[in-house]
């Protein structure tokens, strides 16, 4: 069922033209008419279909295996009783042979001919080697073909074999000793011997043949007592023939017998898949493959479903046969058995999507000629929403989606009326809209333009009130320095006439310490001449003194005196100089300082003179400043008085101007309220237009 | 022998009173053109022009402080014989030398030490070294006091007229 699901979607198979507005799209379940009719009609087609088949097919894949088991264990069954039976029917065979009064003879006579024969035994016995035929041989001979049996053993009741008809055992050989001791034959004999009683033993490969042989052991007895034992060699062809007789297991079915060696199961009889496998092929215990031969060698009984030798997937029904000691397993391929529980499956799901996909077109159609004439409504309403008024809808059926498109068309029609006349009205009314809103944003101007100017005159007047009261309180403090410069004034003046004659007393006294000065240096001067005067004197005396030195030495003897007197002349006029040359460097330097005072105190009395003067001066701007401060100070009062009264006319002038753009400004916001009224009207007006716009008809 | 001392940058030196002709306070002298600047120029005396050398040029390469000591010796020689003769001859040619501190006439027999004359090519004028009261006294020999050349050049007509 829930493959309905997995389906394309049916709302992309029925949607063909554009998507659907949102309203539509708001359902879990499938949102078309043709969606939910395909999901229904699926739901009721093919829940009791599913149901059914589900239950048929298990009806009948119950019935079908039951069949194969029954088959399987019905062979089975048959092959084991009768092989059971062969095996019972050799046992008689051997209880009827030593019951015959030649056997019982024969073997007292053999064991005297035995003893007699001493070392040549087995040439003696051999009955190839005799001349005549004994009578055991020919009877011995003659049973063994006749029931099939490929060797006849005769055996005493102390083990030694005294009768064969072939080498596969040899003759005179003992089953208690040798390499016989273990056998399956000296088993049998023992157990013959000592329960009184027929026995078959398993198979088992002697002599040089290779043949396996099972042999059927029978106590001989002579006046109730055990003489003997009669083994008769069984081959296995007989019984290998009944478990190759396949009938009833198709292609692929077998029979596998097996018997336990240690802990391997030995394959006793060859293989529909591996012919030469009897006696070869070994299975170990406990391993996966295999493991309902396992089972059947183990003595269990039972049927089911396993790997076998190969690792098929196999059906089989195993058993165990208890006179061989064997294991049978009766099997057939899964695969082969099961053929018919498949195709059975196949043909069903085959069945349920022929199902489905009929069922599927069915509801298409069914959907598609109900959801048609809807789809157009549809159209035509979305065509009308989205402005489109020239929709015309083509009524093809007279059923109720027939009415439903005729009601639509009569709508689009009155609609189409109606919407040309209110595109008329709104064209009108946007026209006049904009004209009253194109009158009042003139009058907003012209307001807003008186506002701007008002509001420029009052902050010129403020500029104005407030410029002349800075000018009221600068002018205040104007004149208040200036009467603190008046008294300022007047006291310095009375301070610089003190100072006045203090300096006039120091020039004077600095004139006639100048003029003191001057005369010493005037005397110095004369000092000076005096001292040159003396000097020149002193130099003229000198040279005249080394002229006359000359003069003398050129005189020679004579001159003599005379150069002594010029001598002492000449060191005269030195010390005049020296003398004259510390008193004019004395004098100068006097005279340097005299001069150096002179024109410093020169310099004092200037300064002296220029101070004075410059007393005098200021003493007189004083005095003027006074008089003038005075004077200002007067007109500086009526000054301030006067634009004390013009800041408050400019502040009188600036509150009325104030109202006045307060005016106007209340009048310029309700121009603007009125303006912004036109607007929305217009808006509105335009909306209306727009929408109406929308609509083509 | 009287020597009359003087001094030429700071350094004492002598010449041979008998050679001076007379000592006379500094007198202005007419500047000769493009003569050495040792030469300082020509002036007036007794009615001939003789020139004015500068010792402290010719000696030491500087110029010589104007003072009243500052005084011109009138010196006499004759220019190719080396010890003049007692009578002046007419070829004997005269100059005016200027020193400072021409104050003073001392004896050379008082002298403790003598030190033979130096022979160097360029300095000819350079005479014998006496020691005197302590005092180191270079004599100068006027003949050489100017070169050849120069001397040639100021009087070229008693050059000539002694030549051959």
């Amino acid at each position: 069922m829930t493959q309905s699901f997995g389906l394309p979607t049916p709302s992309a198979l029925a949607q063909q033209s554009t998507a659907p507005p949102p309203a539509f799209n708001d359902a879990s379940m499938p949102r078309s008419i043709a969606g939910r009719l395909l999901f229904w009609f699926l739901v009721i087609a093919l829940i009791p279909c599913a149901i059914l088949t589900a239950i048929t097919a298990r009806i009948a894949s119950t019935a079908l295996e039951n069949s194969v088991r029954n088959n399987l264990i019905q062979i089975a069954a048959a092959k084991a009783t009768e092989l059971e039976a062969y095996a019972q029917e050799r046992l008689r065979d051997g209880t009827a042979l030593s019951r015959s009064p030649s056997v019982i003879n024969a073997i007292p006579e053999l064991s005297a001919t035995l003893e007699q024969s001493g070392v040549s035994l087995p040439n003696a016995l051999r009955a190839s080697s005799l001349s005549e035929p004994r009578p055991i041989d020919t009877f011995l001979s003659y049973a063994a073909k006749a029931f099939g049996y490929s060797t006849v053993l005769l055996i005493e009741n102390s083990g030694r074999v005294v009768f064969s008809l072939d080498d596969s055992v040899p003759l005179g050989a003992s089953l208690l000793s040798g390499t016989l001791a273990t056998s399956e034959l000296a088993i049998g004999f023992d157990r013959s011997r000592t329960l009184l009683q027929s026995e078959l033993s398993t198979f088992q490969t002697y002599g040089k043949s290779g043949q396996p042989l099972a042999f059927v052991t029978t106590p001989i007895f002579l006046n109730g007592k055990v003489i003997g034992v009669l083994a008769m060699g069984l081959g296995p062809n007989r019984i290998w023939k009944v478990l190759s007789d396949l009938s009833g297991l198709g292609d692929t079915g077998e029979v596998i017998t097996g018997e336990r060696m240690g802990d391997n199961v030995l394959v006793t009889a060859p293989l529909r898949h591996a012919p030469d496998a009897a006696f070869r092929m070994l299975i170990p215990l406990g391993s996966a493959v295999g493991s309902t031969i396992q089972k059947a060698a183990s003595g269990q009984r039972g049927y089911g479903t396993a790997s076998d030798y190969r690792n098929q997937e196999v059906v089989a029904a195993w058993c165990y046969l208890p006179s061989y000691r064997w294991g049978m397993n009766v099997k057939q391929d899964a695969t082969e058995a099961f053929a018919l529980v498949r195709f059975q499956r196949m043909a069903i799901i085959a069945l349920s999507l022929a199902t489905i996909i009929g069922v599927t077109l069915a509801a298409l159609i069914v959907a598609r000629t109900i959801s048609n004439p809807i789809r157009t409504a549809v159209a035509v309403a979305r065509q009308v929403a989205s402005g489109d008024l020239r929709a015309n809808v083509g009524i093809t059926s007279d059923d109720e989606t027939g009415a439903l498109l005729t009601a639509i068309q009569t709508m689009t029609n009155d609609l189409r009326g109606l919407i040309g006349r209110i595109q008329k009205s709104s064209v009108a009314l946007i026209s006049t809209a904009t004209a009253i809103q194109a009158t009042s944003s003139e009058q907003q101007q012209v307001i807003a333009d008186y506002g701007a100017s008002t509001s420029q005159a009052v902050a010129a007047v403020k500029q104005i009130s407030v410029t002349s009261q800075e000018l009221v309180r600068t002018m205040t403090e104007v004149n208040d320095m200036a009467a603190h410069t008046g008294a300022m004034a007047a006291e310095g003046r009375g301070n610089l006439s003190g100072m006045d004659g203090t300096m006039r007393q120091l020039a004077t006294s600095t004139s006639s310490f100048g003029a003191k000065l001057a005369t010493i240096s005037e005397r110095a001067a004369n000092i000076n001449l005096a001292v040159t005067t003396i000097t020149k004197v002193a130099d003229q005396t000198n040279l005249l003194s080394i002229n006359a030195a000359i003069e003398a030495e050129k005189a020679g003897e004579y001159g003599l005196g005379f150069l002594v007197v010029a001598r002492e002349i000449r060191r005269l006029a030195d010390q005049t100089a020296v003398a004259s040359l510390d008193i004019e460097r004395m004098v100068k330097e006097m005279q340097y300082s005299v001069s150096a005072g002179v024109m410093e105190m020169d310099k004092f009395a200037e300064q002296v003179r220029v101070g004075v003067q410059e007393i005098g001066d200021v003493s007189g701007k004083l005095s003027e400043i006074i008089s003038g401060v005075q004077g200002i100070s007067g007109r500086f009062g009526q000054v301030t008085e006067g634009m004390r009264a013009q800041s408050q006319g400019a502040e009188q002038i600036r509150e009325a101007m104030i109202r006045l753009a307060d005016g106007a400004a209340r009048t310029a916001s309700s121009l603007n309220d009125f303006n912004s009224a036109t607007i929305h009207l217009r808006g509105a007006v335009g909306d209306l237009k727009e929408e109406v716009s929308r609509f083509t008809t | 022998m009287q020597l009359l001392t003087f001094t030429v940058a700071g350094q004492t030196y002598a010449i041979a009173s008998r050679t001076v002709i007379e000592v006379l306070p500094l007198v202005p002298a007419r500047p000769i053109p493009l003569m050495p600047d040792y030469v300082k120029g020509i002036f007036t005396y007794r009615g001939h022009l003789v020139p004015l050398i500068d010792l402290g040029r010719r000696l030491a390469a500087k110029p010589l402080a104007e003072r009243l000591s500052t005084r011109v010796m009138v010196v006499e020689f004759d220019p190719v014989h080396r010890s003049p003769s007692s009578e002046p001859p007419s070829a004997c040619v005269r100059l005016g030398l200027v020193a400072e501190n021409v104050i003073s006439i001392c004896s050379a027999l008082d002298a403790d030490a003598s030190f033979p004359a130096m022979e160097l090519p360029d300095a000819l004028f350079l005479g014998k070294l006496l020691r005197i009261r302590g005092q180191t006294i270079q004599l100068l020999v006027i003949e050489h006091i100017l070169p050849p050349a120069i001397l040639r050049g100021l009087f070229p007509a008693t050059a000539e007229a002694k030549s051959p």
